[in-house]
């Protein structure tokens, strides 16, 4: 189906008929934003948990001290 | 200053930052909607004659012309009731071509033709194959209204 | 009658219930992206006007629309917190900005990359472009505004307010190309009628979308985690949640 047309158009692939320099940097970008996501959600979600621990840690030594 | 006012300074300085970026946008963007005139308009003389304005509509079927050699290109610009002469030295979009929407940007010449400095092409919502426009095209054809303007 | 309301906008829940779909929804967006990816690439065939250019379209709407979803999505999460005084409405509010505004500069920097071979210029103080601009400033605005209190819960209110006053932009992005006349053109999947597309090109699109979706669930789940541990730091059941 599609695949026959796209072959006729573009030979190459990678050459995307001569837009080359403006789809790719997009996909490439998506690429970076969705990993970016991923990568300061899982950040954040540490930090957060490593706060926590440390509150509770500091918690319970007053608690063992009192 | 008291740490409390330092903070009623940061929060006006953001809203102030953010109120101000967006007045300077709408700004841009309104001028660029203000100056925009179709070719029944120009013809009309109600576009400026000495100021820089922009002005949209269809490129006429057959009127592209090329100059062999270098940049220049002559076109007709319409929007269906009236038709104002285009010129115009530079590459110009992709999705140029005739009977395509653009937008060009420029002032009219004492000789009543339109001196674009910039010319952008638009396009409509619609995708498809080159096959299925080839035999829409061909149907077309066979009537020559049923290509309208997409704009 | 609202009790169950409550429960479910609970802290403990909203946790064990972000950490629960978050992987659901990663998987699932894995599936639905990796196959708009393929799809849309390799075997969707190129426009008659734009050749393979037009392939940008598959990064380029999924992101511009999700740029609105999140939008919304936070500032209703940050109306339902100031109305209902619910906690985890700003949570998700929170929790939701960075995403959108990621999502925002994606829509900005294809929709450039696009404009430059197929209008003939990265950029143009458009209707559609201006007020998608204006919704990246909105979403800077909303989280320097959360983080510029010393009182948190300042913050939140003052970021909810500001949030809520900036969803006008919405609709103004969404009708702009249809209220001025913009180079942009209208949208291609908007009514639910027969869409000006074939289906080679439409199904991957819409997979994307889809994907786009799920990926903001699962980022927002994973956020949303942290968020509510830096709320909850010292309540009792976090402690637990943490010792186990």
């Amino acid at each position: 189906m599609g695949a026959g047309g796209n072959q006729i158009v573009s030979t190459d692939f990678w050459s995307m008929g001569g837009y080359a320099r403006f789809v790719w940097p997009c996909f490439a970008f998506a690429g970076v934003v969705l990993g970016w996501n991923l990568w300061s959600a899982r950040r954040y979600y540490a930090a957060a948990r490593l706060r926590a621990e440390r509150a509770l840690e500091a918690a319970m030594a007053a608690g063992e001290e009192a | 200053m008291t740490p409390r006012r330092k903070r009623l300074l940061v929060v006006l300085g953001i809203l102030g930052g953010v109120a101000a970026s967006v007045a300077l946008a709408v700004m841009a963007s309104r001028e660029n909607i203000m100056f925009y005139y179709d070719p029944s308009q120009v013809v009309a003389g109600k576009a400026p004659l000495t100021k820089r304005f922009r002005i949209g509509g269809m490129v006429v079927k057959g009127s592209v012309a090329r100059n062999p050699g270098d940049l220049q290109v002559r076109f007709v610009l319409t929007d269906f009731a009236h038709q104002v002469p285009v010129e115009y030295t530079g590459v110009l979009p992709d999705l140029f071509r005739e009977g395509q929407g653009i937008i060009a940007h420029g002032t009219m010449s004492r000789a009543g033709a339109f001196v674009a400095d910039e010319v952008l092409a638009k396009h409509d919502e619609k995708y498809m194959p080159p096959e299925v426009a080839a035999s829409l095209k061909k149907k077309a054809a066979l009537s020559p209204a049923a290509q309208g303007p997409t704009t | 009658m609202w009790t169950w309301f409550y429960k479910l906008a609970s802290p403990p829940y909203v946790y064990a219930a972000a950490a629960a779909l978050a992987p659901w929804f990663l998987g699932l967006a894995a599936i639905t992206v990796g196959y708009g990816l393929v799809d849309g690439l390799v075997y969707a065939p190129p426009d008659y006007q734009q050749g393979d250019a037009f392939r940008i379209i598959y990064v380029h709407a999924p992101s511009a629309w999700l740029s609105l979803f999140a939008y919304t999505s936070m500032a209703l999460a940050g109306a339902i917190a100031l109305v209902w005084r619910i906690k985890m409405g700003h949570a998700v509010a929170a929790a939701s900005a960075p995403i959108g505004a990621s999502f925002t500069v994606l829509a900005l920097v294809t929709g450039s990359l696009w404009g430059r071979p197929m209008w003939g210029t990265y950029w143009a103080w458009d209707p559609r472009l201006t007020s998608e601009l204006i919704l990246l400033f909105l979403y800077v605005g909303v989280m320097s505004l959360r983080s510029a209190f010393e009182d948190p819960s300042r913050g939140d209110r003052a970021a909810a307010l500001l949030g809520i006053v900036g969803l006008v932009n919405v609709p103004i992005i969404h009708y702009s190309v249809t209220w001025w006349n913009s180079l942009h053109q209208g949208a291609t999947v908007a009514k639910l009628g027969k869409p000006p597309m074939p289906g080679s090109m439409l199904w991957p699109l819409l997979s994307m979308l889809l994907g786009f979706m799920l990926f903001y669930g699962a980022v927002l789940c994973m956020r949303l985690r942290g968020e509510v541990l830096n709320r909850e730091r010292q309540a009792k059941w976090v402690r637990e949640a943490i010792k186990s």
